[in-house]
C-alpha cells in the first residue's frame, strides 16, 4: 500500500511538471489534395512536438495557429506523411502522395505490433473486412479458409466452436489447439466463442516458432491474436450490422424406406438362421409377424400387413415414416450488432451491443448470446496514456437432448441420430393418437416424439474479460529517454457457467426413471504484464527492445450433483434437495495454476533492408515439480527485404519482396495441475451394513520429472508483391521437431501402477503454406480478384514411450504419421467360389461364409489374428488443404464464392454392422441375388455383427466444397447521403450450397458427418 | 536528472510489483500422500484400501474360472466378446482385456498391501494388538492376491516391498515354488497375528487364514501336468487336513440348513461364510456388478428392472444343467432356464441367477448389495473330504457323511463310497457360479480328462478348440507386459 501511494504521488508529480506551455501567434491556412487534385477531408495537421493540431474539413481546408519555425506534420491514412516548416507565408497547400507501404496492414506480433514489411516470422492476418464478409457465429468460423496452414472444422451445433489446428498436429496426448490472445491478454481457458465477431478488428495468426516463442510454454500450437475494435480519431460513427439466416438440415445419407428395410431385415433373419427363416426375397406373412415383432407393436404390424393385402408381398403398399421430420425444423439465426466509434485526439472510444439468436435445425437446440463491448483510449498527457477494453457476454445454449444420464440400453446419440434410428415401417401413433413408446416393438428403439419436452440440457455462460493498460512515454521527460516506454497490462477474466440437465422418465434415452443434474463452474484468472519498450533509430540502425515480466493466475471451482427419480418434472434441476431426492452423485473441486514469466526481445533493422529479431522467454509453472519448474524458450529470425537492394529497387515487376528465416523453440503446457504430486484417493469398503472409509495411492504413478513438450521449428519464407501489386502473397516452408512428448508410458503393472506420464516421445513434421492474392481483372466497371490459401503437411512419429517400439493400442507407429488407421485390410467379400479358402480358415476356428467381409491374411497362415494380420491402412489427417475465394465486382455489385477442400487422407466410416436389428442407411449389401456388393450380408443379432465389417469402412477422403456464395450491393454514397446515411451495403448469401466433389458420397467430409446445415442469409450493413 | 531517477525508480518498482515466487500450488481438493499414514486410523484406511481391490474379483472369477470350465458354454456365432476367447481356448489370449485386468488388479492389491507393510511400524501404531491385526490383514490379503496370480499365471514376480517402476524392470518372474513360499509365510504370519474374531464384519480372521492355507496346500499338492503351473505334486494333504479340522472343530462356523439362505440378501455374513467380499447397495458406490453379469440385458427389461445386465446371455452348459439330479433345489436356485422377453418371445438359454434377487435391485447395474463368498464353511468341509480321498488320513465314512450332508440339504438322497470324481461332481453342483470349478478340476488332476470328454459334446457352434492342451491350465502373461522390457518375461507356452 505504501508503495502504491508513493507511486501515485510520482505520477501526479510528473503530471504537474511535464505539460509544456507553448505560444501560438498567427494562423496559417491551406488546402490538402491528393495527386489527382481531389481535396482530402480528415487529414491530420499537427505541430510537431506539441499537442496542437486540427483536421481538414470536407473541402480539404484547414486553419491552425502557429509560430514561425514550427514544423507542420500532415498525415493521412494511405498517404505519405509530409512535413513543412512554417515560414513567412500564411498559406501552406499540400499535395499528398499515395503511400503503398503505409497502406499495408500493421501486424500484431505479440507484446507489440509491427509493419507487415518488418515482420520476420510467419504470420497471417485476417482483417475485419474478411471477417465480416459473411455472417459467422464466432471468430473461429470467420477464419475458416482465410489463412493458409490453419485448418478449422465446422461445428454445426449452435453455440459450439469447431476444432482448429495450425500447421497440423504434433502432440499425441496433449492438446493441439492454439493459444488465443485477446487484446494482448492470453486466454487461459477457451472463450473465443464469447466474442462478437463484429467487434473484431483483426485476427493475426502466428504460425512459426520464431514468432510464437515469445509465448514460451504456450506457443507450440501457434498463437491466434484477436484484436477487437477501438475508437478512431475523427468523426463519430454509428453502424448497424444485421443478418438473418435460414437453415435447413440436409443429409447426404439416405435411410432405407419401409419396403427396403423390411426386405433387409428378412435377409438378416435368414442369414442368422436359414433353417427357421425364409430367404429375404421369399417372405411369408407368418414369418414376418415374428421378424417384425408383430405382437409387440400391433400398429406397426398393421402397416406391414398392407404389403400382404393382395396375398403376395407388395412392399410399395407399406407406408414409410420419416422420423427426422419430428425432430427437425428450419433454423433461424438473427444477428444484430450496433456499434459506435469515434474520438478526439486525446480520447477515442468504441462501444457495441450484439445480439445473436441461433435457433438450431434440430428441435431443442438453440443458442442466444448477448455481447457488450466498450473500449476506450485516453492520452491523458503527452507522457501518460491509459486504455481499457471490456468484453462481456451472456450466452444460453440449449444443447438439446443430453448425452449425460443416457441409459446405455438405448441407441443413438443426440436427438437427430436417435430419430434416424427409428424404423421407417413403424408408425408413430396408436389408434387413440397416443405415441407408441417402442415403434417397431424393439425395446432398444424408443420413439422420439415429444422428446423436446422430455429432455433438456441448458448451458448458461457469463463471461467478462478485460484488458487494461497504462503507458508511460519517457521521451516527454528527456530527449535522452526518447523511445523508452513502460506499459502495464492487466487482464482479468471471469466466467461463470451452469449446466442443467433434466431427463423425464419418458425420454427416449431413459428407461423408466427421470434424471436431473446440475453443474456449476466458476473461473477466475488474471494476467499482469510489466513491459518496457525501447525503440530508437540511429541513422541506418533501427533498434527495438522489449522486456516483459508477467504473471498469470488461474483458479477454477466447480460443483456437481445429480439424482434420479425427480418428483416434479417442472422443477427440473432446480430442486435437488435432500427432502426431494436422493443424490447419487455430488462432488466439488478446486484447481489453481500459476505461470511466472520473463521475456526479452531485440528487433534490429539495418537500412530497412536487414531485420533481425531475437527473443527469449523464461517460464515457470506451478504444475511442475520442484527443480523442473522453469524452462527457457529462445528464438531467432532474420529478414532480408531484397526489394530495397539497389539492383532490384527500380524494377517495375517487383513491388515488395522479403526473405525470412526463423528458428525458435516453444512449449506445450499440457500438464494437469497436481499430476506431479502423488495424491491419495479416498474410497470405501463395506463392513456388513456399515460403510468404512479407505484410501489408496493415486492410480497414476506421479512423475516428478515432468516438463513441457518442446517444439523446435525452422521456417523459411518469402513475401512478395509483383506487377504493381497485381500478385502478392507469401510462401513458407517449415520443419519442426517436437521432443519430450508427454506420453502415457506403460509401466510394469506388477508395481501396482498401470502407467505414468513421461516426457519421452518425439514427432517431426514439415509443411508448406502458400497464400496468394491476385487481381485477375481490373477494368473500369468489372474487377476479379482471387485469394488462394493452400497448405501441404506431413508428419511422422520418431520415438515413443518405449523407445522405437510401436504403440499398437494407440495406433502410434514409429516412422508413420500421426492419425494412421490400423486394422485389417479388406479383401472384399467372401463369394461362393471361395469355398475352399473359407474351409481352410474355418479349420482354424474362423466362421467365414460367403457374403461375409473378407480380411486380408497378411502372413498367410489361414488365421486372422490381431497380432499378425493388422496393418496400416491409411491416415486420417489430410495432406493438402485448400481455400479459394473468388471475388467479382461489377459496378456496385460484389459476388464472392468461397471454396474449401481437403485432400489425400483416409476417412474411416467404421463399415456397416448390419445386425438387422437397428435402422439402416441405404447401402448396397450382399444377398444371394446381389453377390457383387459393396458391403457384406446382414445377419440379425443383438450383438455387434460381422467381426470384420469394419474392413469395408475405409474410404479415400478428398473433397471440394462450396462453403459460401455471397452477393452484395453497395449503394452509392450519393444515395446513402440522400437518406442521411454514409454507407449502406445489402447482401444475400448461400452457406454450404453443396459439394463440388467428394470421395465419400454419403458423408459431408467437411463436417465429418452425413448431415449438415444449408443456410440462406440476407444481411444489411449501415453506417450512419 | 533528479526527475529521471525518480521515474526510473517508479518503473523498476512496477516491474517487480509482483515478483514473489508463488509457484508452489498444493492440491486442496486431494489428500496429499506426504502427510498420510501417520496414525492408527490412517492405517485402518489404508488396509480398507487393500480390501477394496477384492471387489472386481467376482466378475473375474466368472470369466476366468466359470467360463473357462465345463460349467459354461458362453459363446455366440460371431464371437466378439472378450470372454468368448477364454471360453473357446483361443491361443491369442494374451491381449485379452480380462487377462490383463486380472493381472493388474492382483498386483495392484499387492502394491497396496506392500505400501502398508513397508510403513507400519511401532512408531506410528504403538498398540501391539492393533498393529498385529493390521499387519495380519495386509499379509492375508497379499496371500489372497498372490494365490490367485499363481493359480492363473504360474510363475510371477514376487515383491515383499513396494517397488519402483525402474526396480520392477530388474525383477523377473519367480517359479511357483517361490511364490508359494511367500504365500505360506504370509498365511502363517496371518494365522498368528490375526484375532479369532474381528470387530468389523467381513475382515479376515485367523480361521479364514487357516482355511485359505489349507486350500493352498491342496493346490500345491495337485499334479504339475508338466507345466510351470499351480500344482507342484507335493503331498501336503495332512497339513491341509490339520488346518481344516482346526477350523471345523474350533471355529465359529456351523451348518446352514437351507441352501438359499447362504446367499440371501437378508442373511449376509451367515455361519457358512468364512471369508467373503463385502458389498452394499443403496447407491453408495460400493455395490456389486456380478449378480447380473451373466444375465442378458433383455431379461432385466422383461422383469421391469430399468438397467441392463451383461448385454448378451452367458450360457450355462447343458452338462452342468443335466448333472443336477431330480429334486435338486440347487438347479433352480443357481440357474434361470430361459425367460420371456417383453416381446413375448421365449429365450430358452440358461444363465446363472444364483446371486440375483430382483426385489433387491439397486440404482444401477453396479449396485447390487450381496456379498461374494470366497471361502465357505461347506467348502472347508468338502476340502476335508478331498484331503482324505487324496492321501490324508481319514475314513471313507467321514467323506460320505460330508457329501451326504451336502446332498441332503440339496434335496437329494445319500450315496456311499464317494470317490474323488464323485466329490468333484458334487462340488460342481454345490459351488456352481462361485468361481471354484476351474481350480477344482486343476487341483484334483481331472482337468484334461473332464474337459476333453466334455468339449465335443457341448460345442454345437464349433467355435472352441478341438482339444484342450495342458498349457492352457494357466493363462498367458498380458501382452502389454511382455513389452515393458524385452526378455524380462517369457510368454507361457501355448500362447503364441
Amino acid at each position: 500500500m505504501k508503495h502504491l501511494t508513493r507511486k501515485l504521488l510520482m505520477y501526479i508529480g510528473c503530471l504537474l511538471f511535464s505539460i509544456p506551455i507553448l505560444a501560438q501567434d498567427r494562423e496559417v491556412t491551406g488546402t490538402i489534395t491528393d495527386n489527382n487534385g481531389v481535396p482530402l477531408p480528415g487529414v491530420n495537421v499537427a505541430v510537431k512536438g506539441t499537442s496542437v493540431g486540427t483536421q481538414t474539413n470536407f473541402d480539404g481546408d484547414y486553419a491552425l495557429s502557429v509560430s514561425e519555425g514550427d514544423v507542420l506534420i500532415f498525415s493521412f491514412m494511405g498517404m505519405q506523411t509530409v512535413e513543412k516548416t512554417v515560414g513567412v507565408e500564411d498559406q501552406i497547400d499540400v499535395v499528398m502522395q499515395n503511400d503503398n507501404e503505409s497502406l499495408e496492414e500493421v501486424v500484431v506480433v505479440g507484446y507489440g505490433e509491427q509493419k507487415k514489411s518488418d515482420v520476420t516470422g510467419a504470420i497471417v492476418s485476417v482483417s475485419s473486412v474478411e471477417i465480416n464478409s459473411r455472417p459467422v457465429n464466432n471468430a473461429i468460423e470467420a477464419m475458416q479458409g482465410k489463412a493458409a496452414g490453419v485448418d478449422i472444422t465446422t461445428s454445426e451445433r449452435p453455440g459450439t466452436v469447431g476444432d482448429i489446428t495450425i500447421r497440423g498436429v504434433r502432440s499425441l496426448t496433449a492438446s493441439n489447439s492454439p493459444l488465443y490472445v485477446v487484446d494482448g491478454i492470453p486466454l487461459i481457458s477457451g472463450g473465443i466463442e464469447n466474442i462478437n465477431p463484429s467487434d473484431i478488428e483483426s485476427i493475426d495468426v502466428l504460425k512459426d516458432a520464431s514468432s510464437t516463442a515469445i509465448y514460451g510454454s504456450r506457443g507450440a500450437n501457434g498463437v491466434v491474436i484477436v484484436s477487437t475494435k477501438r475508437g478512431k480519431e475523427g468523426n463519430y460513427s454509428l453502424s448497424l450490422n444485421s443478418a438473418v439466416t435460414f437453415q435447413t438440415l440436409e443429409n447426404r445419407s439416405e435411410l432405407m424406406n419401409a419396403s427396403e428395410y423390411i426386405e433387409f431385415r428378412r435377409w438378416a433373419k435368414y442369414y442368422s438362421d436359414p433353417d427357421s427363416f425364409p430367404r429375404g426375397d421369399e417372405p411369408t406373412q407368418e414369418n414376418d409377424f415374428d421378424i417384425f415383432l408383430g405382437s409387440a407393436d400391433p400398429y406397426s404390424w398393421e402397416n406391414i400387413l398392407r404389403g400382404w393385402e393382395g396375398g403376395a408381398w407388395d412392399g410399395s403398399q407399406v407406408r414409410s415414416t420419416d422420423w427426422t421430420d419430428f425432430v427437425t425444423r428450419t433454423g433461424i439465426t438473427n444477428q444484430h450488432t450496433l456499434s459506435v466509434s469515434g474520438g478526439s485526439e486525446k480520447m477515442t472510444a468504441y462501444g457495441s451491443f450484439g445480439f445473436l439468436d441461433n435457433v438450431g435445425t434440430v428441435i431443442g437446440q438453440s443458442y442466444r448470446r448477448y455481447t457488450g463491448k466498450v473500449s476506450i483510449d485516453i492520452d491523458a498527457t503527452d507522457w501518460f496514456s491509459f486504455g481499457a477494453t471490456i468484453n462481456a457476454s451472456y450466452g444460453v445454449n440449449e444443447y438439446g437432448q443430453s448425452g449425460a444420464g443416457r441409459n446405455s440400453n438405448v441407441n443413438g446419440e443426440g436427438l437427430y441420430d436417435t430419430a434416424r434410428g427409428v424404423f421407417a415401417w413403424a408408425v408413430p401413433y396408436d389408434d387413440e393418437g397416443s405415441r407408441i413408446e417402442f415403434p417397431g416393438g424393439d425395446d432398444a428403439v424408443k420413439t422420439v416424439i415429444g422428446e423436446e419436452k422430455f429432455s433438456q440440457d441448458q448451458r448458461m455462460n457469463i463471461r467478462t474479460f478485460g484488458s487494461f493498460y497504462s503507458e508511460v512515454d519517457f521521451s516527454a521527460f528527456s530527449s535522452a529517454l526518447d523511445g523508452l516506454r513502460y506499459r502495464m497490462n492487466f487482464g482479468p477474466d471471469i466466467s461463470v457457467g451452469r449446466d442443467g440437465i433434466f431427463l423425464d422418465a419418458q425420454s427416449v434415452i431413459r428407461a423408466g426413471s427421470s434424471y436431473a443434474s446440475l453443474y456449476k463452474e466458476q473461473n477466475l484468472s488474471y494476467t499482469l504484464d510489466n513491459i518496457l519498450f525501447y525503440d530508437k533509430e540511429f541513422g541506418m540502425h533501427d533498434i527495438g527492445l522489449t522486456f516483459l515480466q508477467s504473471r498469470t493466475q488461474f483458479k477454477t471451482e466447480f460443483n456437481n450433483m445429480a439424482a434420479d427419480n425427480i418428483p416434479f418434472p417442472s422443477q427440473k434441476w432446480n430442486a435437488l434437495s435432500n427432502t426431494n431426492v436422493e443424490l447419487n452423485t455430488w462432488d466439488s473441486g478446486i484447481e489453481e495454476r500459476q505461470l511466472d514469466s520473463y521475456m526479452g526481445r531485440i528487433n534490429y533493422g539495418y537500412d530497412e533492408r536487414y531485420i533481425l529479431t531475437l527473443s527469449g522467454r523464461y517460464d515457470g509453472a506451478s504444475q511442475l515439480a520442484e527443480g523442473n519448474k522453469w524452462a527457457f524458450f529462445p528464438s531467432m529470425a532474420l529478414a532480408w527485404r531484397f526489394d530495397r537492394e539497389s539492383f532490384l529497387e527500380n524494377t517495375d515487376w517487383l513491388n515488395q519482396g522479403k526473405l525470412r528465416l526463423g528458428v525458435g523453440s516453444t512449449g506445450n503446457s499440457a500438464i494437469d495441475p497436481y499430476s506431479t504430486k502423488g495424491g491419495l484417493i479416498p474410497l470405501f469398503y463395506p463392513s456388513g451394513s456399515t460403510l468404512s472409509s479407505g484410501t489408496i495411492t493415486s492410480t497414476n504413478f506421479a512423475n516428478k520429472e515432468l516438463g513441457w513438450e518442446t517444439t523446435t521449428q525452422y521456417n523459411v519464407g518469402v513475401d512478395f508483391s509483383l506487377l504493381n501489386y497485381r500478385i502478392s502473397g507469401s510462401l513458407d516452408y517449415y520443419n519442426s521437431k517436437t521432443d519430450d512428448l508427454l506420453l502415457l508410458k506403460t509401466l510394469p503393472t506388477v508395481t501396482g501402477y498401470v502407467d505414468t506420464y513421461e516426457n519421452v516421445g518425439k514427432t517431426a513434421s514439415q509443411g508448406i503454406d502458400l497464400t496468394l492474392q491476385t487481381v485477375n481483372l481490373d477494368l473500369d466497371k468489372f474487377g476479379w480478384e482471387s485469394t488462394l490459401n493452400a497448405s501441404w503437411q506431413d508428419n511422422h512419429i520418431v520415438e515413443l514411450a518405449n523407445g522405437t517400439e510401436d504403440d499398437i493400442n494407440n495406433n502410434w507407429f514409429i516412422g508413420e504419421q500421426l492419425g494412421v488407421v490400423y486394422g485389417y485390410e479388406s479383401n472384399g467379400i467372401w463369394q461362393e467360389s471361395d469355398a475352399e479358402e473359407i474351409a481352410r480358415f474355418n479349420a482354424n476356428g474362423h466362421n467365414f461364409s460367403p457374403g461375409l467381409s473378407r480380411p486380408v491374411d497378411q502372413n498367410g497362415d489361414y488365421r486372422i489374428d490381431a497380432n499378425n494380420d493388422r496393418t496400416i491402412i491409411g491416415n486420417t489427417l489430410p495432406k493438402y488443404i485448400l481455400g479459394l475465394t473468388n471475388t467479382f465486382n461489377y459496378g456496385n455489385f460484389e459476388l464472392s464464392v468461397f471454396m474449401y477442400g481437403r485432400f489425400g487422407y483416409t476417412y474411416y466410416t467404421e463399415g456397416e454392422a448390419q445386425t438387422g436389428r437397428f435402422n439402416q442407411r441405404k447401402i448396397d449389401y450382399y444377398t444371394e441375388t446381389n453377390t457383387n456388393s459393396k458391403y457384406q450380408k446382414p445377419i440379425y443379432t443383438a450383438g455387434t455383427g460381422d467381426p470384420f465389417a469394419t474392413t469395408l469402412g475405409y474410404e479415400s477422403g478428398s473433397f471440394i466444397k462450396i462453403r459460401n456464395i455471397s452477393l452484395g450491393y453497395n449503394f452509392s454514397s450519393g444515395f446513402a447521403k440522400s437518406i442521411g446515411l454514409s454507407n449502406i451495403r445489402f447482401y444475400v448469401q448461400a452457406q454450404n450450397p453443396g459439394m463440388i466433389f467428394s470421395d465419400v458420397d454419403w458423408v459431408d467430409l467437411d463436417v465429418n458427418s452425413p448431415s449438415w446445415n444449408r443456410g440462406f442469409t440476407t444481411g444489411l450493413n449501415i453506417d450512419f | 536528472m533528479k526527475r529521471i531517477s525518480i521515474i526510473l525508480y517508479v518503473a523498476v518498482a512496477l516491474i517487480f510489483f509482483s515478483c514473489e515466487d508463488e509457484l508452489e500450488q498444493t492440491p486442496i481438493s486431494e489428500v496429499g500422500s506426504n502427510n498420510f499414514y501417520q496414525n492408527e486410523s490412517d492405517f485402518q484406511n489404508a488396509v480398507n484400501g487393500i480390501y477394496n481391490q477384492l471387489m472386481p474379483k467376482a466378475e473375474r472369477y466368472f470369466d476366468l474360472s466359470e467360463i473357462r470350465s465345463d460349467n459354461m458354454y458362453a459363446t455366440t456365432e460371431v464371437g466378439v466378446r472378450d470372454h468368448e476367447e477364454i471360453n473357446n481356448f483361443t491361443r491369442s489370449l494374451a491381449a485379452n482385456s480380462l487377462i490383463t485386468d486380472t493381472w493388474n488388479n492382483n498386483f495392484n492389491g499387492i502394491m497396496r498391501a506392500n505400501t502398508v507393510l513397508d510403513q507400519l511400524t511401532e512408531d506410528v501404531v504403538s498398540d501391539n494388538e492393533v498393529r498385529n491385526n493390521l499387519e495380519g490383514q495386509a499379509k492375508f490379503l497379499r496371500a489372497v492376491y498372490y494365490f490367485d496370480l499363481v493359480r492363473w499365471y504360474g510363475a510371477v514376480p514376487v515383491f515383499e516391498t513396494f517397488v519402483s517402476p525402474e526396480e520392477a524392470l530388474e525383477i523377473p518372474r519367480s517359479n511357483p515354488e517361490e511364490v508359494y513360499a511367500l504365500i505360506v509365510s504370509d498365511l502363517n504370519d496371518a494365522i498368528s497375528l490375526l484375532p479369532n474374531n474381528q470387530d468389523d464384519t467381513g475382515r479376515a480372521t485367523s480361521w479364514a487364514a487357516m482355511a485359505l492355507k489349507a486350500k493352498v496346500h491342496l493346490t500345491r499338492s495337485g499334479p504339475d501336468y508338466g507345466i510351470n503351473g499351480p500344482g507342484l505334486g507335493v503331498n501336503e494333504y495332512d497339513e491341509a487336513l490339520t488346518l481344516l479340522n482346526d477350523v471345523i472343530n474350533n471355529g465359529p462356523y456351523s451348518w446352514v440348513d437351507d441352501y438359499a439362505e447362504i446367499f440371501s440378501y437378508n442373511n449376509e455374513n451367515n455361519p457358512d461364510i468364512v471369508f467373503d467380499v463385502q458389498f452394499m447397495g443403496d447407491g453408495l458406490g460400493v455395490g456389486s456388478y456380478y449378480p447380473g453379469y451373466m444375465a442378458p440385458s433383455n431379461y432385466f427389461n422383461a422383469v421391469g428392472i430399468p438397467f441392463p445386465g451383461g448385454l448378451e446371455v452367458k450360457e450355462v452348459s447343458d452338462d452342468l444343467l443335466e448333472s443336477y439330479g431330480e429334486g435338486d433345489v440347487r438347479r433352480e436356485f443357481n440357474i434361470q432356464e430361459g425367460y420371456t422377453d417383453i416381446n413375448d418371445n421365449f429365450d430358452p438359454r440358461p444363465f446363472y441367477r444364483k446371486f440375483l434377487d430382483e426385489e433387491e435391485a439397486g440404482q444401477d447395474r453396479f449396485d447390487w448389495g450381496i456379498n461374494y463368498p470366497l471361502i465357505r464353511y461347506t467348502d472347508v468341509l468338502m476340502m476335508k473330504a478331498e484331503a482324505i480321498l487324496q492321501e490324508a488320513s481319514g475314513s471313507q465314512g467321514e467323506v460320505d457323511e460330508i457329501v451326504n450332508n451336502v446332498r441332503e440339504r440339496a434335496g437329494l438322497g445319500p450315496v456311499n463310497g464317494v470317490d474323488l470324481e464323485m466329490l468333484m461332481e458334487e462340488r460342481k453342483r454345490e459351488f456352481a457360479g462361485e468361481g471354484l470349478r476351474w481350480h477344482d478340476l486343476v487341483r484334483s488332476g481331472l482337468v484334461l480328462e473332464v474337459m476333453n470328454a466334455w468339449l465335443p459334446t457341448e460345442d454345437d457352434r464349433d467355435v472352441m478348440a478341438d482339444e484342450m492342451e495342458a498349457n492352457w491350465i494357466i493363462y498367458p502373461i498380458p501382452f502389454d507386459q511382455l513389452t515393458v522390457r524385452e526378455d524380462l518375461y517369457e510368454q507361457n507356452p501355448g500362447y503364441n
